[in-house]
């Protein structure tokens, strides 16, 4: 119904009990004008504003000011974020937890500003409480993945470190034997047990392609000359292995440790099973 | 990058088949796939031949075969890197792939195995040969997942590998997968029954005199047919010649040869999963061992034998 059809002396029963649009929802009365005045900006004339003659001026919104606690969140939740960035900056070797740790706090601004805005929170006091209790809960649905994911990326990384060792040492023979002038390298697939395992391919770099060592069960040959300086060796299953591990592809085998025996001309590669 | 011409025409061949609605919107952006198939870079070549065999299951199965088509013409081209590429992507595909005139295209990877003498192209045009329809994955498919409804197609299956293509890596595996298949199908309850084991016997005895003759291009499963024609006869109540089969076997192995065991006798159950290697001449002179004590062979009990090893 529009405001002017309001016969005088009727007023809307929700006028005073609840803030009208625009009174920042804080759950305060809004400011009221005294009677008479007239607000700044209005064309409306006073005796046709809502309440009609005589009645209540127009309420009109304000700009809501920060209080000094919420200064205060704000500031704490930036300069702790701040903090776990220069920390993460200084402390390379804590950084995942860091970055996740500066991740939540800026989720937690951002969220609490929302909420703010929004009107879940209306008073400045509880936005500290409210802060606290975002974080937590950001903490506790996250914390666990987080845990899960810094585990497996240190493992990646040690494995990773464990590989590149195992490559330099690799290396270190290859070229030992270019230097013997041995016409082939024999390597034979073992397990940890020194057992033959005949699951897998001896992949290795050869300018300008990648070749196939001739696999004869669980020895595997290359020509050196074929090998290219400083060229990875890898290892991969061979889909002629059972297929009962090659269909589900759960087995993989990784180089546990590697012996060259100079007498009987091979490179031994002793492998371990692992789960995919 | 000069490319030869030919090499040119099959990827704009393969281009407009695959975007025709025949092929669909299959290969959008096949040609610059295949250019990087012939990529100096090693990872941008690794990636293409993924990419393109992703592609290739990607399309609708009733459109598959013109794409398939194509490739396979293209293998025409000399170039290593095409080559090995469309034969890399051929057998990574999960999906069983099929040609218009698949038994040509069959007979044309062959053949370009036969011939060639790199080994790594060698291996990649094997196993794209045997990723194709009616080939060993697609009969190691039913066997892995215990599929028994259409034994004929299934045995079929296997029989064509190791007999159409017999210088193939896999030919080894067909032959000996058969027999195993035929077991655990009377293990599953095929209405064929016990016959279903005494022929698979009669391959296993096929695959073994076929490897000891150096039939197959390579001999990795004579132990282990050995030992499971053996488990057959004690399947068959057959102690004697288990027996006999086992004492046969420790003669002809070495511990320097492995047997993989999956289960001893097929069960679905998952305690009876071994899944391990064991030395050839001890397992099948430890299982003689245990066989021999058994008053009846149809005592023999698959759990006994699986803890009797893992304590030697």
């Amino acid at each position: 119904m529009d405001q002017s059809e309001r016969s005088p002396g009727k007023q809307d029963p929700t006028a005073t009990d609840k803030p009208s649009i625009g009174a920042q929802g804080n759950g305060q009365e809004p400011p009221r004008l005294p009677p008479g005045s007239h607000a700044p900006g209005s064309t409306a004339d006073p005796g046709t504003a809502v309440g009609g003659g005589g009645g209540k001026p127009l309420e009109l919104p304000r700009h809501e000011q920060f209080s000094s606690i919420e200064y205060a969140v704000i500031i704490l939740i930036m300069a702790a974020a701040l903090g776990s960035f220069f920390v993460l900056i200084i402390y390379y070797d804590q950084a995942r937890f860091w970055q996740y740790l500066f991740i939540l706090l800026f989720l937690t601004l951002v969220l609490v500003g929302v909420l703010r805005a929004v009107g879940a929170i209306q008073k400045p006091t509880i936005v500290l409480g409210g802060s606290i209790v975002v974080f937590a809960a950001l903490w506790w649905i996250t914390s666990d993945q987080f845990r899960q994911f810094d585990l497996t990326q240190n493992d990646r990384e040690k494995l990773q470190s464990e590989r590149d060792r195992l490559q330099q040492e690799l290396n270190r023979v290859l070229a030992g034997l270019q230097q013997l002038n041995e016409k082939e390298l024999l390597i034979v697939t073992v397990n940890l047990n020194d057992r033959p395992i005949r699951d897998v391919l001896v992949k290795y770099e050869s300018d300008p392609d990648e070749k196939t060592a001739r696999k004869e069960g669980h020895r595997h040959i290359i020509p050196i000359k074929q090998l290219a300086n400083g060229g990875p060796i890898r290892l991969e299953l061979d889909r002629t292995a059972p297929p009962e591990r090659v269909e589900t592809e759960a087995a993989r085998y990784e180089i546990d440790r590697l012996i060259y025996l100079r007498e009987q001309q091979q490179l031994r590669l002793f492998l371990q099973r692992v789960q995919s | 990058m000069w490319r030869p011409p030919f090499t040119t025409f099959m990827l704009c061949f393969v281009s407009i088949a695959s975007t025709s609605p025949v092929g669909g919107q299959v290969f959008p952006d096949l040609p610059n796939l295949t250019r990087k198939l012939q990529s100096g870079i090693t990872a941008e070549r690794r990636n293409a031949r993924d990419d393109l065999a992703i592609s290739l299951d990607r399309i609708p199965r009733d459109q598959l075969a013109p794409a398939v088509d194509a490739l396979v013409r293209a293998l025409d081209d000399k170039d290593y890197r095409v080559q090995l590429g469309i034969a890399v992507a051929l057998g990574k595909t999960k999906v069983r792939w099929r040609a218009t005139d698949h038994e040509g295209a069959l007979q044309k990877l062959y053949s370009l195995y036969n011939r060639a003498e790199d080994e790594t192209l060698k291996r990649s045009l094997d196993d794209a040969l045997n990723n194709a329809e009616g080939m060993y994955w697609d009969c190691i498919q039913d066997y892995n997942n215990d599929v028994i409804s259409d034994l004929p197609r299934t045995k079929d299956c296997f029989r064509r590998v190791y007999s159409d293509f017999g210088r193939s890596r896999y030919a080894e595996n067909a032959n000996f997968y058969l027999g195993q298949y035929l077991t655990r199908a009377y293990r599953l309850g095929h209405p064929n029954g016990r016959a279903l084991v005494v022929e698979s016997n009669g391959v296993f005895d096929e695959f073994i005199n076929k490897s000891r003759a150096g039939a197959f291009v390579k001999s990795e499963w004579l132990e282990d047919g050995l030992f499971y024609r053996a488990l057959n006869d004690s399947l068959l109540g057959d102690k004697k010649g288990a027996v006999t089969q086992l004492a046969q076997m420790e003669k002809l192995v070495s511990d320097e040869q492995q047997v993989y065991v999956y289960q001893f006798i097929f069960s679905r159950e998952r305690n009876a999963i071994v899944d391990a290697y064991f030395p050839a001449k001890k397992l099948a002179g430890i299982t003689r061992t245990y066989v021999e004590r058994l008053p009846t062979i149809d005592r023999f009990d698959a759990a006994e034998l699986k803890a009797l090893l893992s304590t030697e």
